[in-house]
């Protein structure tokens, strides 16, 4: 069992931990950047969980690819928890995005490519579940969300590449000018990465886990 | 064996012409409503023209996809034509290409009503405007000829298909868009090249994963 | 080879599980040693799938279909003999019909020409007899007779026990999603298969 075991108790633990320390020095350690004030500690916060919601996708196509060659089951469940898992992370992308968005460029919503690209990704994904939810035959479901896993993170760069040259007056996306941005920010926002990358791999084996048990479950049942 | 594929469409469709009938009638109506809908000065009309054009041709080809795998549904001849020794590739492939064709001609018989009821003046060189015409739709079919294979079996495979098929057609959208603005405006194809590669681009990857992939969603 | 057994038992999806259109929920489909689900097409081409639905393009006529279909499976061969297959089955005089307007019986007809035109070594054939008239019933029956021979097979959907019992060498008999009977056909099958039948259909 997932919460019975040690190791995940000592995981979690440390993981709270970790968090606490997080927020601590994003509230008190970190310095403020003139103009953007409270509203720029977004930035701690945001960009982690951007990765987190982008590496999480990048996982869905991995491991959609390995399903079609492999036909293996734990494919698809890995498929399905980082497509669960990156869509929760995108959505917190597009809540913290515009509250960082308004200071800087005086309104919430701006065709930043970055954010575009999230916010279109976000929406290929309410498609991929609702496939899923819809699809029919659990094998068949399994090899077409693995196809549009794929076909969702090659799309990526293109969205990414059209939105920059559609939008170019949006260029002033702060992390590009974070060499100009005072000192002490770097270091903070590593360790924010960081954190948030372990738990996104914790939250992924635990997801995992209830999957194969909800699998289980069904097949009993039957 | 493409060709035969290919030929098997364009018979059906010589037949039945349910696709080209389905898709002229609903774009002309399309443009009756844009007509009463944006009621415009022209020269404000024609910054609007290009992304109008393009959500047009966006809505037929939902519904051209959709007419083109109902009829491998319909007396599951899809389900003879993949236990037949045919690469699946190959069935995407004429999919694409028929579909491709279909969406040209139909927005070349729409182009004059629409130019005509949104009182566009345009003079713009034929040889561009083919290249953008055949690669934004080149570029849209790609990606619906394997979005309707995804979600021809599916329940609510009408209502699936846009879902999936709108956000990840967004780059085609905007390089097609941006592609016909700057034809139309008349700058040099230097300018605007960059769309034509974008187009390009995605035409040429999703043509590939298409290929490889198609084998994998046609089976039950 | 005949599958028999009550409505819903899963004969048809087990047909289209065998011919690599369905997916089964676990195990492997293999046709001369290559699983029948595979990006290879070489085994393929000796398996002729004939389902429940006709197969077919509704807008076409039977002679395109028919061409169509042996198109498909030899692309390289030309000068087939569709019309003497077409008058063959008995469906010449409306060939040029498009198939949306015939019958079951003459669609029936139609997926009998497919069979003759293709040389097929594995035939699954679904229902081969359903909403046929005599004279149909009559072509197709010869038909099976002139395929028994060691290089041909043919796993056939039925309902008549008593044909099967007639005709097929082998037996399978579906129900409760198990394989209830499967034996080879022989003096004594008669008695067997009845009992296992009366015991699904009660």
């Amino acid at each position: 069992m997932f919460i019975q075991s040690r190791v995940n108790q000592i995981w979690f633990g440390l993981l709270v931990l970790a968090l606490a320390i997080d927020v601590n020095t994003i509230i008190n350690h970190t310095p403020m950047v003139p103009q953007q004030q409270w509203a720029q500690k977004i930035f701690y916060i945001h960009v982690p969980v951007a990765w987190t919601a982008f590496l999480s996708y990048f996982m869905v196509m991995v491991a959609g690819i390995a399903f079609l060659a492999t036909k293996k089951t734990a494919w698809d469940r890995l498929g399905r928890a980082a497509a669960e898992i990156g869509t929760m992370f995108m959505i917190l992308v597009l809540i913290t995005g515009p509250i960082w968005a308004r200071p800087i460029w005086g309104k919430p919503w701006v065709w930043e490519p970055r954010l575009t690209t999230s916010l279109i990704l976000f929406l290929i994904y309410i498609g991929y579940f609702m496939l899923r939810e819809f699809g029919g035959h659990p094998e068949r479901i399994a090899r077409y969300a693995a196809v549009l896993g794929i076909i969702a993170f090659i799309d990526v760069p293109i969205i990414f590449l059209s939105v920059k040259f559609w939008a170019p007056e949006v260029q002033s996306h702060p992390q590009v000018e974070m060499s100009q941005q005072p000192t002490g920010i770097l270091g903070p926002f590593f360790y924010s990465l960081i954190v948030f990358t372990i738990l996104y791999i914790f939250m992924m084996r635990f997801r995992i886990h209830t999957l194969k048990l909800q699998e289980e479950i069904e097949t009993h049942a039957v | 064996m493409f060709r035969i594929l290919l030929k098997k469409e364009f018979l059906v469709e010589l037949k039945s012409k349910e696709i080209s009938a389905s898709m002229l009638t609903f774009g002309i109506a399309v443009i009756l409503i844009f007509a009463f809908s944006f009621n415009v000065p022209p020269d404000i009309m024609s910054t609007f023209a290009p992304g109008l054009f393009w959500v047009m041709t966006l809505f037929i080809s939902t519904l051209g996809l959709h007419r083109m795998y109902a009829y491998e549904k319909e007396f599951d001849a899809f389900g003879f034509l993949i236990s037949a020794p045919v690469d699946r590739g190959l069935i995407f492939l004429a999919k694409w290409v028929s579909g491709t064709l279909y969406l040209v001609i139909t927005d070349l018989f729409i182009l004059p009503p629409f130019l005509l009821f949104l009182q566009l003046q345009v003079s713009v060189s034929i040889g561009l405007a083919a290249l953008v015409l055949i690669f934004g739709n080149l570029g849209l079919m790609v990606l619906g000829s394997l979005v309707s294979g995804l979600a021809m079996r599916a329940k609510m495979s009408e209502v699936l298909l846009p879902v999936l098929l709108f956000p990840l057609a967004s780059p085609v959208m905007i390089a097609a868009t941006k592609a016909s603005a700057g034809l139309l405006k008349g700058e040099p194809f230097q300018s605007w090249q960059v769309w034509v590669f974008i187009l390009g681009t995605f035409i040429i990857s999703f043509g590939l994963v298409g290929f490889l992939v198609f084998d994998h969603i046609t089976e039950e | 080879m005949g599958l028999l057994g009550k409505n819903g038992t899963g004969k048809s999806t087990l047909l289209r599980v065998v011919a690599g259109l369905s997916s089964a929920d676990g195990g492997e489909i293999l046709f001369k040693d290559i699983a029948v689900r595979s990006t290879q097409t070489g085994n393929r081409k000796d398996l002729l799938y004939l389902g429940h639905a006709p197969g077919m393009y509704p807008g076409l006529s039977a002679r395109e279909n028919l061409e169509f279909a042996v198109r498909i499976y030899y692309p390289e061969k030309t000068g087939f003999p569709l019309e003497s297959i077409l008058e063959e089955v008995g469906l010449l005089s409306q060939a040029d019909d498009p198939i949306k307007v015939y019958s079951q019986g003459m669609l029936q007809r139609l997926k009998l020409a497919v069979a003759k035109a293709i040389d097929w070594e594995l035939l699954l054939f679904d229902e081969p007899f359903s909403g046929l008239d005599i004279q149909g019933r009559k072509l197709t029956q010869s038909f099976f007779d002139q395929c028994m021979n060691p290089r041909r097979s043919l796993l056939l959907v039925v309902h008549e026990i008593d044909w099967a019992l007639e005709h097929c060498t082998r037996i399978i008999i579906l129900g409760r999603g198990l394989v209830l009977y499967d034996h080879q056909n022989g003096p004594g099958a008669r008695e067997n298969v009845s009992r296992v039948f009366s015991e699904i259909m009660s």
